[in-house]
């Protein structure tokens, strides 16, 4: 349609959108109530009222494969990234920061109402089985005291570290980025 | 692995947390692909959706929509604002679709030309219903940017700043394209004359 078009004339010379405008806010003037065209456009905006309906619930899905697809290409896309020495009896072990991070965020979420978000690890410089974390999170309101809820998520990081990866924790800095609602997306 | 929980499109089961946009998307930048994961099943088929009625191709909605995510994934850390991920997901999804559509427009001029009636395509078996397959067939009817703006408004629930965005112009211009839309497509699924 061409933008300069105003809109479309009816024979009774009102504008189909006029019409629906009228329709929309529930006061139709005396002239709507009786025309023929106003009528039939009305019924014509239920129509299609009633089609979108039906577009709301479109059956069409992406066919099986994408979100596979995708996801292998996304896999082979990600970098080996930094990893961690890890002391061990027979030789140094490389683990990768970003499994670290993984535990780490399991761990966290493992807290109710505990949503890890961006996680850092890093060794600490004087020492080759220590590391600082730094780990934001996003908390359901209303979970209960903060620092309560903090301190059990220091907590299990350290554990997590300790019990999964073999590293002390020298220190964890932990940033309150968002808050959630039940229900809420 | 962290278990995230991810929602398809009848929602989550009540008493289930599912994880906001930001919280995935700021792990998903970290490298954490069951978020990225969990992101692509919320979305893929909203995006798959507004592709398949731009396009009314199902082989170009997939591209567009294998497109879009990977483009989501190696964009990631420039995504600056985790809640906006969804809108960049939609405008992304639509200016592909866009592209592609004036790409093709050569040889499909004659949709200028808008007739009276849309008659339902017999070979969409796939359709639920006689109404949606009318209301398909009349959207090949508009201007790709009109039906881009109907859609994202009347299907997506997109606000009217966002569209504005996407399409590069005023809300206010928005409202009079989707009030224009919304009676040819009205009159084209329902003649009146």
């Amino acid at each position: 349609m061409n933008e300069t078009v105003s809109g479309h004339p009816l024979p009774c010379g009102r504008l189909v959108e006029d019409v629906f405008d009228e329709l929309d806010s529930g006061q139709v003037g005396p002239h709507a109530q009786e025309c023929e065209h106003c009528l039939a456009a009305s019924r014509g905006l239920r129509a299609l009222n009633d089609a979108t309906s039906a577009l709301l619930d479109d059956p069409a899905e992406p066919p099986a494969g994408l979100l596979d697809r995708v996801m292998g290409a996304v896999r082979a896309e990600l970098r080996r990234g930094d990893t961690l020495t890890l002391p061990a009896p027979l030789g140094p072990a490389e683990v990768s920061l970003r499994a670290v991070a993984a535990v780490l965020r399991y761990a966290a979420d493992s807290v109710p109402g505990v949503w890890a978000r961006h996680c850092h690890v890093e060794l600490d410089p004087g020492r080759s089985d220590a590391v600082h974390i730094q780990l934001s999170v996003s908390l359901r309101y209303g979970t209960g005291p903060l620092h309560v809820v903090l301190a059990e998520v220091r907590r299990r990081l350290a554990a997590a570290m300790a019990g999964q990866v073999g590293l002390h924790v020298e220190s964890i800095d932990l940033e309150l980025v968002d808050l959630w609602e039940e229900g809420n997306r | 692995m962290a278990p995230v929980q991810t929602v398809g499109r009848a929602g989550p089961e009540p008493g289930e947390s599912v994880m906001d946009d930001p919280t995935l998307v700021g792990r998903a930048r970290d490298g954490d692909l069951p978020a990225f994961e969990a992101l692509m099943r919320r979305y893929q088929g909203r995006i798959y959706r507004l592709a398949l009625r731009m396009t009314a191709d199902a082989g170009d909605a997939e591209e567009v929509t294998q497109d879009v995510f990977l483009s989501a994934w190696r964009r990631l850390p420039e995504i600056r604002e985790d809640a906006a991920f969804s809108g960049w997901l939609y405008r992304t999804a639509t200016n592909r679709c866009l592209n592609l559509l004036r790409r093709r427009r050569p040889t499909s001029e004659l949709d200028d030309q808008v007739p009276n009636q849309v008659e339902a395509d017999p070979q969409r078996a796939t359709q639920s219903s006689a109404q949606l397959e009318a209301l398909v067939a009349a959207l090949q009817h508009l201007t790709p940017e009109q039906r881009a703006v109907w859609l994202l408004r009347e299907a997506h629930h997109r606000s009217y700043e966002e569209i504005a965005q996407v399409v590069g112009t005023t809300p206010q211009a928005v409202r009079g394209r989707l009030s224009r839309a919304r009676a040819q497509l009205a009159e084209l699924i329902s003649p009146w004359r």
